[in-house]
């Protein structure tokens, strides 16, 4: 837990919400920098399927693309995701959402993504890289549990027409 | 008889008087030109001179003669006092009319050309002297309508449109037919059309305008005068198309003022004077080629021409042109003549002086009355023909500027004159020019090297400047050189010897160095002084003319990271090529000039390399040379570069196998490091470094200084004498090319042989091994060890296809500006927009991109 409290918030000072968090100018810079590496590390390693890039000048508004996993119902399709990052950035978790319509048990129509390591679990180690990987892992492991959309967790239970679904009805306009 | 209003033209007629008078008389008489009068002759000598020439003023006697002859002549001339001086010449008639059989004309033509060319072009200040005693004279004087009837004025304008056109022509018309005509007879051709038409045109105008003598000094009697004149003028020159040809007129005017300008010149250039003067007997002249010498008549004709010329109102348009082009021809050749390819001495001195001489007589012949006029108006006309000579001699030197430029230092003083030219005529566009295409077809081709344009560049950039302090020139100028050096790929190599060598042209530039005054700020107090810039200036961001040369290299290529990049490669390779870590008190000078010049932090790379030079040297004395030291009684004697990988640049990935007591001697000296330098290791670069190796062999000792792997090549051939490709390579961890290359250099060296079929032996005996071939010798040598620049820019190129990708798969498409300046902003690699735009392009052509409709995407 410690490691996610900013040292200049101090140690006596409650932890910050994602959305109260509003850091001064010079923390403004820290993070842009950070936000630089990541993206060099990010465009350096490389990964396959998953990629994100400051959307615009703005470097603290990413977009990202995932493509669905090999050998799973979401094979072939791709993801769009925005990633906006709070100025307390990598102490407060970054919001991701999906643009692009996608139909998961995890995430809400609205393209709201239910994943620990982007609310309680969060951990400053983590960088935008890590978190692509864990969403793309959570494409081929959704956690039924706790659905987000009943109607996905119902029908993931038949891959077959989980599959017919999306490429009939949700992916039909796109690729 | 004695009218106040008379006084003003009895002032002009002894202007005329001082024009026709005897040349000595009007020497003397004008002050302005001071070189003839030193110069002039002897006494003697001006006794010999010709008779008074024709247009001297009628004496009051002869103006009572013509009067009662009924030939109107200006009765205003008055005051006998004036003419005092003229008395010699009343008893002696000018004998050339004779000659010329034109008594008749004379005193006609005396008056016309008088009134003509005065009612023409009177001075300002004369008319303003007139002015007021036309109003008193104004109820006597009568009306426009009685000094001509208008009958008479349309009789007069009649035979102006018919009649004098084929006067004038005629004589030009005659000649027609033969091909080419003797100079003499233009001469004629001229003269006589010029005269014979106002004469006529005088005849003319004296009927018609009866009350001649009334008409005194009358501003009012010369409006009729002036309309027929100016009618005449543009009658006659509109006409000559169909008379005569264009070509003709040229010749004949041409070859009338080029004869007239001799003869005049023959008589006065008294510099001369020994061998021309018209006394000179025996030999026909020079200037006339006639025997006896003619040519006192040929000036007499010649400004007598030019006064009928002028009184017709033809001088400027028919006449002038050809003048001019004579006169421009006559100081073309002097330039030509004394410029000739000498650039080391300045030619403006001897060409004033020659322009001073000159311009007396062109001016005295061309507007003879003028001699006595206002100095103004001297000036006026002297200064337009020193344009025409400025112009003309900074043409010259415009045309040879390339080698003056080569020449520079040398060809200083001629570069003067040209900066004396420049002020006073707009020769910058012809200087651009010019000079850019000299430069493009003399300098710009591959047949060039380098260091030859960066040369000529220099020395180009300070030539102008030189010419130019503020820079423009030499910021029009040199664009193309820049543009093409850019395309040069070792130009910043050349640049960065040329800088850093001792020897070199810049070293000495590198050390006047720059004070970073900022010459931006203006001058409040001296704003006068101020300077705009030419308004065609393009507004380059590397504005050349705020920086000095060495600034100009280095905006050849826009920043200054290149130029550090490759200073910094070039450092290394010296560095590592020093045989033993030793003297960088040279490198430490060269490298606090350059600190000055681009900041401390761009540099600082280099200083650690200079003090890793200098750590390891003092770690190798601690090794070896104190008391107790740990290498002391090593076999091989192995000293290190201890160098900080982070800030070199990066070594070339070669694996090598070195012997192995030398891989011995490097572990011992990385247990002494790592014993002194608690938790640091040394990883070693075998591949790099100087080997010294003592080759004994048939008898021969060969010292020689080579790189690590050549001679584990020939450590190796100590145990056998004959390798085989392949197993050498195997034993040596080194690829067979590689390998191929360093055997090269032993066989050129005479020590090992090709034995054929991939095996290689040592040679047998000294005679055997004669060096075969220098073609491979120092091929190898020259190898640096540092990954080239260009493979350096690849790797950048490839960071930069990752951004490029990343940006096309997230945000799908997006035009070449907005790739560009996101680049800027995440990737922090500087790239100019063509760079990428061709890089982006080439992505195209691989199919690894698409563009469309402007914009980059990735193919789906």
């Amino acid at each position: 837990m410690a490691q996610n409290v900013s040292p200049r918030s101090g140690f006596g000072g409650s932890r910050k919400t994602n959305e109260g968090v509003s850091g001064g100018s010079k923390d403004t810079h820290s993070v842009s920098k950070r936000l630089h590496s990541e993206l060099m590390t990010l465009m350096m390693k490389g990964d396959k399927g998953i990629s994100a890039f400051p959307d615009g000048d703005n470097i603290f508004k990413w977009i990202g693309t995932i493509h669905g996993p090999e050998e799973t119902v979401f094979s072939g399709l791709t993801f769009k995701l925005s990633l906006e990052f709070p100025s307390g950035y990598p102490y407060t978790p970054p919001s991701v959402k999906f643009i692009s319509p996608c139909f998961h048990p995890n995430v809400d129509t609205a393209g709201n993504i239910c994943l620990d390591i982007l609310k309680d679990k969060w951990s400053a180690l983590l960088d935008v890289r890590t978190i692509l990987i864990s969403i793309q892992s959570l494409l081929s492991e959704p956690n039924i549990e706790s659905p987000l959309n009943t109607k996905a967790a119902q029908m993931w239970k038949n891959q077959e027409t989980y599959r017919k679904h999306l490429t009939e009805v949700v992916h039909k306009n796109s690729n | 008889m004695f009218f106040p209003g008379l006084h003003p033209v009895s002032k002009e007629s002894r202007t005329v008087f001082s024009v026709s008078g005897s040349p000595d008389v009007s020497q003397d008489d004008t002050s302005t030109v001071t070189q003839r009068r030193t110069s002039s002759g002897s006494p003697s000598k001006k006794k010999s001179r010709p008779p008074p020439l024709p247009f001297r003023l009628p004496t009051e006697d002869e103006e009572r003669a013509e009067r009662e002859k009924g030939i109107a002549g200006p009765s205003s001339i008055g005051g006998g006092d004036d003419h005092m001086s003229t008395t010699p010449t009343k008893t002696a008639p000018p004998h050339y009319i004779k000659r010329r059989n034109m008594e008749s004309k004379e005193a006609t033509l005396r008056s016309i050309l008088r009134l003509l060319a005065f009612g023409g072009h009177i001075p300002r200040e004369a008319a303003k002297k007139i002015y007021p005693e036309y109003l008193i004279e104004k109820e006597r004087l009568t009306d426009l309508q009685k000094v001509i009837s208008l009958p008479d004025l349309d009789k007069c304008l009649r035979w102006c449109r018919s009649t004098a056109p084929d006067l004038f022509w005629s004589p030009f018309q005659r000649k027609d037919g033969q091909q080419s005509m003797e100079e003499w007879k233009c001469f004629e051709v001229v003269h006589q059309a010029a005269s014979s038409t106002a004469v006529k045109f005088m005849a003319m105008m004296d009927k018609s305008v009866k009350p001649f003598s009334n008409a005194k000094c009358g501003s009012n009697s010369f409006e009729p005068f002036q309309f027929l004149c100016k009618n005449l003028a543009g009658l006659i020159f509109a006409s000559y198309r169909k008379n005569v040809k264009l070509s003709t007129i040229d010749e004949i005017f041409e070859n009338f003022y080029s004869c007239g300008f001799r003869a005049w010149m023959h008589l006065n250039d008294v510099s001369d004077n020994d061998t021309m003067d018209t006394s000179a007997g025996g030999d026909s002249c020079e200037a006339c080629s006639e025997n006896p010498c003619v040519c006192s008549k040929i000036t007499a004709v010649f400004k007598e021409a030019n006064l009928a010329l002028h009184a017709l109102g033809l001088m400027e348009e028919l006449a002038g042109p050809r003048m001019y082009n004579v006169i421009q021809g006559d100081i073309k050749q002097h330039i030509h003549k004394c410029v000739s390819e000498k650039y080391d001495v300045g030619h403006l001195d001897a060409l004033m002086q020659w322009f001073n001489k000159r311009n007396k007589i062109w001016i005295e012949t061309i507007y003879p009355w003028m001699v006595d006029a206002s100095e103004k108006q001297l000036k006026r006309i002297s200064e337009e023909f020193l344009v025409l000579l400025l112009e003309i001699y900074g043409k010259c030197i415009i045309s040879d500027m390339f080698s003056i430029i080569i020449e520079f230092p040398e060809s200083q003083p001629i570069l003067d004159d040209l900066r004396f030219c420049m002020k006073q005529v707009n020769l910058r566009s012809e200087l651009v020019t010019d000079l850019k295409t000299a430069l493009e077809r003399r300098l710009l081709n591959a047949g060039v090297n380098t260091d030859n344009v960066l040369e000529a560049y220099v020395a180009t950039v300070r030539a102008l400047k030189f010419v130019d302090p503020s820079g423009i020139l030499a910021q029009l100028v040199t664009p193309p050189v820049r543009e093409y050096l850019r395309l040069r790929e070792e130009t910043v190599r050349v640049i960065l010897v040329s800088l850093t060598d001792e020897s070199g042209e810049l070293a000495e530039e590198l050390i006047k160095n720059p004070t970073y005054v900022d010459k931006k700020t203006v001058n409040m107090t001296n704003w006068r002084s101020w300077v705009p810039d030419p308004i065609d200036v393009p507004k380059d961001k590397h504005n050349l003319r705020k920086s000095d040369l060495i600034e100009a290299l280095v905006s050849i290529y826009g920043s200054k990271t290149v130029f550090i990049d490759e200073y910094r490669a070039l450092l290394a390779d010296r560095l590592l090529r020093m045989i033993k870590p030793g003297c960088i008190t040279r490198e430490i000078k060269c490298l606090e000039l350059l600190k000055l010049r681009f900041g401390e932090s761009d540099l600082q790379k280099c200083e650690v390399m200079l003090k890793d030079v200098s750590d390891s040297q003092r770690l190798n004395v601690r090794f070896y040379e104190e008391e107790g030291a740990a290498l002391v009684n090593s076999d091989v004697k192995l000293t290190g570069l201890v160098v900080s990988a982070q800030f070199w640049p990066t070594f070339k990935k070669e694996t090598l196998e070195l012997p192995k007591p030398v891989e011995e001697a490097m572990e011992k000296y990385t247990k002494a490091f790592e014993m002194i330098k608690g938790n640091r290791t040394l990883e070693w670069q075998k591949q790099i470094g100087t080997v010294e190796v003592e080759v004994e062999h048939g008898g021969t000792t060969l010292t020689l200084i080579v790189s690590p792997a050549q001679a584990t090549v020939l450590w190796h051939f100590q145990d056998k004498e004959q390798w085989g490709l392949e197993e050498l390579s195997q034993i040596t961890g080194t690829t067979p090319s590689a390998l191929k290359s360093r055997i090269a250099f032993w066989i050129s060296k005479g020590i090992l042989t090709n034995m054929g079929d991939g095996v290689y032996g040592l040679v047998d005996s000294v005679s055997e091994g004669k060096p075969t071939a220098s073609r491979f010798t120092e091929e190898v040598d020259n190898d640096s060890p540092m990954t080239s620049m260009s493979t350096q820019r690849a790797t950048e190129l490839q960071m930069f296809w990752s951004y490029i990708e990343g940006m096309l798969t997230n945000l799908e498409s997006l035009p070449l500006a907005r790739i560009h300046s996101m680049l800027k902003l995440f990737a922090t690699v500087e790239c100019s927009s063509e760079e990428l735009q061709k890089f982006l392009d080439e992505k195209v052509s691989q199919n690894m991109l698409v563009f469309s409709a402007g914009q980059y995407q990735l193919p789906k």
